[in-house]
């Protein structure tokens, strides 16, 4: 069986365990194998290229697969996209959640900037595909749209319990709607990429952004 | 031919071509408004105008120069609209920002689909539309930057303000709402309610006192 170096979260078994495996789990690992390859080349033809500009004929070359080899494990170039999308969707809400949980502080604003440096940082890294993402969320389907939300209610979750904790500790007042802070301060988070993509900002210049952006949405918070 | 007649024929080739431009725009705004500005090609607009690849091509440069010519057009539509307001806004400085937002909501969300397309094709054009699109950008930005200094001199709103980060603040909320305009299909109304909520917690941190 050919050995291709497989990026986790697309590594699903050990080495040891491989060997031991029946042949049909060996169709089904070259499955997985040919999935995380096509993955790895739509990632980089995605952001080179944008959405609309990305083929699947050169994903399928850069792969070294052909087209239909593609279509065998995608539907189509949106459900390719979508769930490399998603994949980098759980990564970041899995970076924030740790962020979070590592964060020592009990002041708010504090573990917010902790939790979005950490997303700038390690979480949507690709500056050109979060970009080409944003671009595409504003003309796909409906049904794509909802999916889309889903995922995002993770990682703004992530924001929402911070804010409530707040509540809890009493640090934010309980007549402020949490889920429209946790909204606005999302927004401004991406918004952010469009500064990285035209401005050429480093993380940490999206960072002081959104840490001033913060500020400002939070300081009516602050003061009541 | 005497000199007239070189200036006629001229003026006829300049009239032509002022109508081929006009052809070619009513059809491309048809056409991104209906099936996307991705989706639609020179050669559809073209075909739609009733005129030749070439003679779009002899108009505009490519197919993002006749975009960024119609969102030019709709966009002095809206700030002309604005304008004429502003003056006679009344209220605090919050109620002028929500009114002027909640007016322009009005105006984009009758040609909604081609307020998505800008803002889908804004996250990946070529530098020089951005950066006309971020000088139309400003001018909007200038009238709720003038608000606010109104809220600042009347003394409503702290003096220490960063003035040009609550305006961009401002101004990302009131386009990222256009995204519940069409996923929800929050009318204008709707949308109005919404920036309403957004811009009170914002300024509630502006204020003085």
């Amino acid at each position: 069986m050919q050995q291709s170096p497989l990026r986790p979260p697309y590594e699903p078994i050990g080495a040891a365990q491989a060997e031991s495996i029946l042949p049909t789990s060996q169709r089904l690992l070259s499955k997985l194998r040919t999935r995380a390859k096509v993955m790895t080349a739509a990632r980089q033809l995605f952001s080179a290229n944008g959405y609309e500009a990305a083929t699947i004929r050169d994903i399928a070359r850069a792969a070294g697969m052909s087209t239909g080899a593609v279509f065998a494990n995608f539907q189509d170039k949106a459900d390719l996209f979508e769930t490399v999308m998603a994949e980098d969707f759980d990564r970041v809400a899995d970076v924030m959640r740790a962020a979070a949980e590592a964060s020592e502080s009990q002041f708010l604003v504090d573990r917010l900037s902790i939790v979005f440096a950490a997303a700038y940082r390690d979480g949507f890294t690709d500056v050109p595909l979060v970009q080409a993402a944003v671009a595409q969320s504003w003309v796909h389907p409906r049904s794509a749209e909802v999916r889309g939300r889903a995922r995002a209610r993770i990682t703004t979750g992530v924001i929402t319990d911070l804010l409530d904790q707040a509540v809890r500790t009493g640090e934010l007042h309980a007549d402020f709607d949490v889920k429209l802070i946790s909204e606005m301060l999302w927004d401004a988070f991406i918004g952010n990429y469009r500064r990285g993509s035209f401005d050429g900002w480093t993380p940490e210049q999206q960072m002081t952004r959104l840490s001033d952006q913060m500020a400002v949405i939070l300081a009516g918070t602050r003061r009541a | 031919m005497t000199e007239g007649g070189v200036d006629e024929v001229k003026g006829v080739r300049k009239a032509q071509k002022a109508a081929t431009r006009q052809r070619v725009v009513a059809a491309a705004r048809e056409l991104f408004e209906g099936a996307g500005y991705e989706e639609t090609t020179i050669r559809m607009i073209a075909e739609r105008a009733g005129v030749s690849v070439g003679s779009v091509f002899t108009t505009f440069e490519s197919k993002v120069d006749i975009f960024n010519y119609i969102l030019f057009e709709k966009f002095e539509l809206l700030i002309g609209e604005l304008q004429r307001i502003a003056p006679h806004l009344k209220g605090t400085c919050c109620d002028r920002i929500v009114s002027l937002m909640s007016i322009a909501y009005g105006v984009e969300c009758r040609q909604l689909d081609l307020m998505i397309s800008h803002l889908a094709a804004s996250h990946g054009w070529p530098d020089r539309i951005e950066v006309e699109n971020a000088r139309r950008q400003q001018r909007l930005v200038g009238l709720f930057h003038d608000c606010l200094m109104h809220g600042v001199n009347r003394g409503e709103l702290r003096a220490d303000l960063d003035l040009a980060l609550l305006t961009e603040t401002l101004m990302a909320v009131y386009l990222r709402n256009y995204r519940r305009a069409y996923y929800e299909r929050l009318e204008a109304e709707a949308l109005s309610g919404l920036i309403e909520r957004q811009v009170k917690l914002i300024m509630m941190g502006a204020r003085a006192g």
